[in-house]
């Protein structure tokens, strides 16, 4: 066995086995997934239904457990309405299960009396007897009541909020993010695609470069198969990024985003590369037009679809306009552990069917000349 | 108690989003991802058959 020829290939294998098994086992945080109301009106008691999921206590009825809080059974002990402007929160300790799987009940009660609050959004905490919270961001919109001005307010005011801060230890198991829910782990298989084609792409543009500073066919040929399996890769993108948009954004093709519509007009780019390399018969030629051609559209290619989105204020996709990165709520750094490797793993494999393509074009012309 | 149609609409929606089981789209996805390699794949194979042929 060659190490030294066959290295990406045991790459592509390994690291993708790995990402494959590991990104559809390992299991989800728990996390709150929906709430309703998402709209209260303050005065009295009022009961909040909270979606969990995969939270291991509504499995068990660990309500009724005699080990409680001990080891590993956790219970929710408090819920909580954490306000983002004024420092403070409604809380309660009535919680219950609904009878619905993942289903919590909590009764609070939400006088704003004469303490000056105003309108706003809260985030929702479940306080779990460990000390743990689970949490969902400006999930409810609390509006005064008609009749809630006078008398005591049910509002604890507090210099710092600590359930914000909190901070999970490590365990292996994805983030939890609403719409998202499960799909997460299509950060491993979808947007890879996108870093494979980007490789793919530069590693065209390089071997371009380097036959119009050396003139050997071979790096145009091999430019030509980047290309090739690099547009594969795009492709496979678009339908996956499809796929995963029907689901959670509601839309196969959400045409306001910038990132998309980048991606379009980049990808018609390179089917037009396609076209220009099959109108020329003489191969020089062909290769010194084409290798220009893709120098050319490269970097606007990058431009399009990475530098344009980040600039767009309305962009659906993380790390772009008002959206946050993925880098963001993963606290623990599982998904880096699953991110990188799948990377590097569908670049390699990518890589290697690109060779592939390469050497069999290389075959063919050599049939030609025979 | 009678429901508004805001609380309608949110229990609607958060069933949904209980019954909506998102792990679907992860195998979609992957499903999608191999067999579009796979078919690239078997055009590849095609390419070498003619060109054994024709050798």
């Amino acid at each position: 066995m060659n190490w030294k020829k066959h290295w990406y290939k045991w790459i592509a294998a390994l690291f993708l086995l790995y990402v494959v098994l590991g990104g559809l086992f390992l299991p989800l945080k728990s996390g709150i997934t929906g709430l309703s109301p998402v709209k209260i009106t303050s005065g009295g008691s009022q009961t909040l239904k909270i979606n969990v999921y995969n939270a291991p206590w509504l499995k068990e009825n660990a309500f009724n457990d005699k080990e409680i809080g001990q080891g590993n059974y956790q219970i929710p002990t408090k819920v909580m309405l954490v306000s983002k402007g004024t420092m403070g929160k409604f809380q309660t300790t009535a919680i219950k299960f609904s009878g619905d799987h993942g289903q919590l009940l909590a009764s609070m009660n939400l006088n704003m009396g004469s303490s000056k609050l105003s309108n706003e959004y809260y985030s929702v905490f479940i306080e779990l007897s460990n000390g743990k919270y689970l949490g969902l961001p400006e999930a409810i919109y609390l509006e005064r009541g008609a009749n809630d001005t006078a008398g005591k307010s049910d509002f604890i005011a507090e210099e710092n909020t600590q359930a914000r801060g909190d901070r999970e230890i490590f365990e292996m198991s994805f983030p939890n993010r609403m719409v998202l829910n499960e799909s997460v782990r299509n950060l491993f298989y979808h947007v890879p695609m996108w870093f494979a084609m980007l490789a793919l792409l530069g590693m065209a543009c390089w071997y371009a470069i380097k036959y119009l500073r050396f003139g050997h066919l071979e790096d145009d040929m091999f430019a030509d198969s980047l290309v090739r399996v690099g547009i594969l890769a795009g492709i496979l993108g678009c339908i996956t990024g499809a796929t995963w948009a029907r689901v959670t954004w509601q839309s196969w093709w959400p045409a306001a985003d910038p990132k998309l519509n980048g991606v379009a007009i980049g990808m018609t780019m390179y089917f037009a590369y396609l076209l220009l390399r099959s109108t020329l018969t003489d191969p020089y030629q062909r290769a010194r037009i084409t290798a220009v051609y893709s120098v050319f559209i490269f970097p606007i290619f990058i431009a399009l679809i990475v530098i344009m989105p980040k600039l767009s204020p309305n962009s659906l996709h993380p790390g772009s306009g008002g959206t946050v990165g993925f880098n963001k709520y993963d606290l623990d750094s599982t998904m880096r552990l699953f991110f990188y490797p799948a990377v590097i793993g569908w670049i390699a494999l990518y890589y290697w069917i690109a060779n592939l393509r390469y050497r069999i074009a290389t075959l063919k012309e050599k049939e030609l000349n025979a | 108690m009678k429901q508004t149609i805001t609380e309608q609409f949110d229990a609607n929606a958060a069933e949904l989003l209980a019954k909506h089981n998102l792990m679907n789209a992860v195998y979609a996805v992957l499903a999608i991802i191999f067999v579009g390699i796979l078919l690239y794949l078997v055009r590849l194979d095609r390419k070498v058959s003619k060109i054994e042929k024709q050798s």
